[in-house]
């Protein structure tokens, strides 16, 4: 898969570009554009937009954009699936938990599971980063940055 | 003036160096040091927590405490995004570019020291020109309506949009998305909500803390998991000497410093222009003005000087309008504003005179606070870069937790902890297809600035769009526009023309 | 009779009931949300108050900064709070004014919350750059109506309380003077001083330093009587626009529901802070005057001046969504 997208690639970047400059067209038709002597909202992403749809035919008609093989090599190679999900996972459960659970659980959450999507990583030793990045946390933030998460929901009932 | 000047500056150090106030600024700086180190860690944060505490403390002590979280911010910032590729805050994302190429090449702990050098540079020239120079460039600077701003974003906007590595095209594409992405939320001229999707959330924008830290964060990590062996070249055995820079590094550095340092000042007058906007624009002049452009995103110490040098400068020029003007250049220094305000202070025009102690102390403070930050970072670069040989896969989980905490911290909001998370997987997407992040952040910080100013100076003209030529600092920055344009179209031309005679060449020989 | 009494003793016992869970009050601590960024008026003072009322009732008042949306991010999150005391709203009349501007927003100021308790509110001066040929407010408006849309004033943003009080000026004058709004007092006070924008109406403490250097010329100040901090300017209304008032005041609310006794309670312990000697003095140099109501009274207060805008935004019809 990842072949094909390099390949390709200039042509996806170029259709992402179309699409995101037509549909904010689209979007800043629905404001006012304004005149020259007081300029709407509308006008200036509209402008943005046709930018970018031109840069996107541009891109994908153009194939000769500079090659940067160091870039690819180290942006491309096997798709990993598991990495991915696991460091949005870990983003995703400090979300869920920071006020729910507490600056603690969503530490632990966040590391722990973020840090699973290494695939050499044990489980144990997760857990131990996980301990202590989220005791070192919340001494940090909590008590000596004063930041406003409880360490545990339950301390502020 | 200058007779004085020294005079009042001398008294300023003896305020400076009093125990009480000396120790209230080791406090500042330790603690900005500390909050420059974590990513997304906000110093409007930091400084609101120490705010109740100046009450009851003396006002020199106060100013002196607060502002040194401020300066000292600065000093920790760079250090993540050299060592690790990810910018504390977004003035050292530029520092990425080049910083990280560096340490892959084993000369993290050289670029930290150049960093230090520059940063000290950069804010000792920010304090002297605040001793020195301050009324002249306040008046300078009130000279900048919204129509002078405009040209001079325009002017930032094309030389900074071949800002990074890669296609000209795509650089455009990105800065161009990164202005896009700066529209979202309320519109100042009119107070309509732009793409906002019905979320109150961005009604004041996507925070530039979680743009910065997604896109060079988060988006990262999902390019390195699982790929990124640690770093052991060079760093196994590691010495104080073996960081020193050498001298061909100072050689190169020397100015790139002076240059970033210069534009820094005059970044840290304009209104609404801060060391974000400094540092960005002091890369791209290097790049620009460099022989050897193509060195720049490889691991080129011009890259990391100019821009630290730059940022510094700016921090320490940002304290001009506010304390001779009361004008607060942007939030930061509002809420420093409002500590004096507190203590019974009101900084304005007769800060100098009614005042003396508060603004020579500061002044002279800030160099106290600077040589301690030296002092305090120097010989840390060994154990910062030790941190570079624990494995990748303990470090990211790790860097993942700062980064969700700093984004929260900024403005109490999980949302915004989410908008860097899906910042992050827009930004993986992107580099996947070829395009690179950095333009984005420039595109973000400067667009707005642009599409409000031409706005504004259409209003105040009633639709003249001649303003733009008739005011003559406007005229100035649109034609070095235009000279940069039809340079870079030459450089091109030349350059195809070259390629054709090279191959005319080959051709003949064979 | 005796049903009577019994009754009255009923209502006795259960009265001191709700009053001895009132005198307990706080048990724990209690969160102030300033839907306003850390630093600004709104912030300082509550943190003030907050640190007065921590001491005198021997609890932990703490204050969140929530700022978001103009108000409206904090303020909803107040709405959606317990009504158990625990949680207040630090208010100005940002929100009276939003009532009107932003018809959308998830709650409705008096009908989501009760108010508690006012705290001060600050006068607002209006200057004019010195190359504008006025030397007074009588002459600013006349200069006023002689160019309809010809001057300009700045402002700090769209809806904000300073950009109504320019429209409450034109409206009550009569004249047409451009609205320019800036990201900030901080980039409009720069815009003034340096002569892009004719006029400006700011914070008294704020342009107090720029007046006495004489960067900018004071006209007038927005409160029924004159401003402490610069006592030589007449008011707005004394000057020839009579009937004009606009200040910035700031006031604690708490979400409906809330039990009486607890707003008795906090807005009894307001008031004695408010009327401490060094909180007067300190303000007073702020330009700051402490405002002195009952729950009541202020929820009154409120009202009025929910209607003042909205009549002031039908007429002028500024443009907001």
């Amino acid at each position: 898969m990842f072949e094909s997208i390099q390949r390709y690639r200039d042509y996806y970047a170029g259709a992402l570009l179309i699409l995101i400059g037509l549909s904010t067209v689209y979007q800043s038709s629905r404001y006012d554009v304004g005149t020259l002597a007081e300029v709407g909202p509308g006008f200036f992403p509209m402008v943005m937009g046709v930018i970018l749809a031109g840069c996107g035919i541009a891109i994908a008609f153009n194939q000769s954009t500079v090659a940067d093989d160091e870039h690819d090599a180290e942006t491309l190679g096997r798709p990993e699936w598991r990495g991915w999900f696991c460091i949005l996972g870990g983003v995703l459960a400090f979300i869920l938990l920071a006020h729910s659970g507490g600056l603690f659980p969503a530490t632990f959450a966040c590391v722990f599971i973020s840090a699973m999507g290494d695939r050499t990583m044990k489980v144990r030793n997760a857990a131990v980063l996980a301990l202590s990045i989220s005791v070192f946390g919340v001494l940090l933030f909590h008590y000596a940055l004063k930041v406003q998460l409880q360490p545990f929901a339950w301390m502020a009932r | 003036m200058t007779g004085t000047a020294i005079a009042d500056l001398i008294h300023g150090f003896s305020v400076a160096l009093q125990p009480h106030n000396f120790l209230a600024c080791l406090i500042g700086v330790l603690m900005g040091n500390i909050v420059g180190v974590l990513p997304g860690m906000g110093v409007m944060a930091a400084i609101s927590i120490l705010l109740p505490l100046t009450f009851a403390m003396p006002p020199v002590a106060a100013i002196l405490m607060l502002a040194g979280i401020y300066y000292g911010a600065q000093y920790g910032g760079a250090i993540c995004s050299i060592l690790l590729n990810l910018p504390c805050h977004p003035p050292h994302a530029v520092t990425c570019l080049d910083g990280y190429p560096l340490t892959k090449q084993g000369k993290g702990g050289t670029a930290l020291g150049i960093t230090m050098l520059g940063s000290f540079v950069g804010a000792s020239f920010g304090i002297t020109q605040m001793i020195f120079f301050a009324p002249i460039l306040v008046s300078v600077a009130l000279k900048f309506g919204p129509a002078e701003v405009c040209s001079l974003m325009l002017l930032g906007l094309l030389a900074g949009s071949t800002l990074a590595r890669g296609s000209a095209l795509k650089g455009i594409a990105m800065t161009t998305f990164g202005l896009l992405l700066g529209i979202f939320g309320t519109d100042v001229t009119t107070g309509l909500e732009r793409f906002t999707f019905g979320f109150p959330e961005l009604a004041d924008g996507i925070e530039i803390v979680g743009l910065a830290l997604g896109l060079f964060g988060i988006a990262e990590f999902m390019k390195s998991v699982n790929k990124v062996e640690p770093l052991k070249v060079g760093y196994a055995k590691v010495r104080l000497r073996d960081m020193r820079p050498s001298r061909a590094d100072l050689k190169m550095s020397a100015f790139p410093i002076m240059r970033g340092t210069l534009i820094g000042s005059l970044c840290s007058l304009i209104p609404g222009t801060g060391p974000t906007i400094a540092s960005f624009v002091a890369y791209a002049t290097e790049k620009k003005v460099s022989k050897t452009p193509e060195r720049f995103g490889r691991g080129a110490i011009e890259g990391v000087a100019a821009p630290e040098s730059s940022t510094h400068s700016s921090v320490q020029g940002d304290f001009i309008p506010t304390m001779s003007l009361g004008i607060p250049g942007d939030s930061v220094m509002a809420l420093l504003l409002a500590a004096l305000t507190i203590q019974g202070i009101t900084p304005g025009p007769q800060l100098i005179s009614q005042h003396p102690d508060i603004f020579w102390g500061l002044i002279a403070s800030f160099w106290v606070g600077n040589i301690l930050l030296v002092f305090l970072n120097v010989p840390m670069i060994g154990l910062w870069v030790k941190l570079l040989t624990i494995p990748y896969k303990y470090l990211y989980p790790s860097a993942l937790f700062f980064v969700c905490i700093g984004v929260y911290s900024t403005n109490n909001s999980l949302f915004q902890v989410g908008e860097t998370l899906v910042i992050g997987v827009a930004g993986y997407i992107l580099l996947m297809l070829g395009f690179h992040p950095a333009p984005i952040l420039l595109g973000f910080v400067l667009g707005p600035r642009f599409e409000e100013n031409f706005r504004r100076a259409m209003l105040l003209s009633r639709g003249d769009l001649k303003v733009f030529i008739e005011r003559p600092i406007s005229a100035a920055f649109l034609t070095v526009c235009v000279i940069l344009l039809v340079g870079q179209l030459y450089v091109r031309w030349r350059s195809k023309g070259r390629v054709v005679t090279v191959d005319a060449i080959a051709v003949e020989e064979s | 009779m005796r049903m009577l009494s019994s009754f009255l003793c009923l209502c006795f016992l259960t009265m001191s009931g709700v009053s001895a869970r009132a005198q307990d009050y706080p048990t724990r601590p209690v969160k102030i949300i300033v839907p306003f960024g850390a630093g600004g008026p709104a912030d300082l003072y509550a943190r003030i108050v907050a640190q007065h009322l921590s001491d005198a009732l021997k609890g932990s008042f703490v204050v969140d900064d929530r700022p978001g949306a103009g108000a409206v991010i904090g303020t909803s999150e107040v709405a959606k709070a317990a009504p158990d005391g625990y949680t207040l709203l630090m208010m100005s009349n940002t929100h009276t004014v939003n009532e009107t501007i932003l018809p959308n927003k998830p709650y409705k100021l008096m009908r989501d919350l009760v108010p508690v308790a006012p705290v001060n509110y600050s006068d607002l001066v209006m200057v004019v750059h010195p190359s504008v040929e006025a030397k007074n407010l009588a002459e600013f408006t006349a200069l006023a109506k002689a160019r309809p849309g010809g001057l300009n004033y700045a402002s700090s943003g769209t809806g904000t309380p300073y950009h109504m009080a320019g429209e409450l000026f034109k409206a009550l004058s009569g004249t047409d003077i451009v609205h320019i709004p800036y990201r900030g007092s901080g980039e409009a006070r720069n815009a003034v001083i340096g002569g892009h924008v004719q006029m400006m109406i700011d914070a008294v403490t704020t342009m107090a330093p720029n007046v006495e250097a004489g960067q900018v010329r004071a006209l007038g100040v927005s409160g029924q009587s004159r401003s402490s901090v610069l006592p030589n300017v007449p008011t707005i209304a004394e000057a020839g626009v009579p009937g004009y008032e606009a200040t910035i005041w700031l006031g604690f609310m708490a979400p409906k529901g809330m039990p009486e006794a607890i707003v008795q309670k906090l807005n009894a312990e307001i008031q004695k802070v408010l009327k401490r000697d060094d909180i007067k003095q300190d303000w007073a140099k702020q330009g700051a005057t402490p405002l002195l109501m009952s729950p009541a009274e202020f929820g009154d207060y409120i009202n009025k001046d929910i209607e003042k805008w909205a009549k002031l935004i039908a007429m002028s019809g500024a443009k907001l969504r």
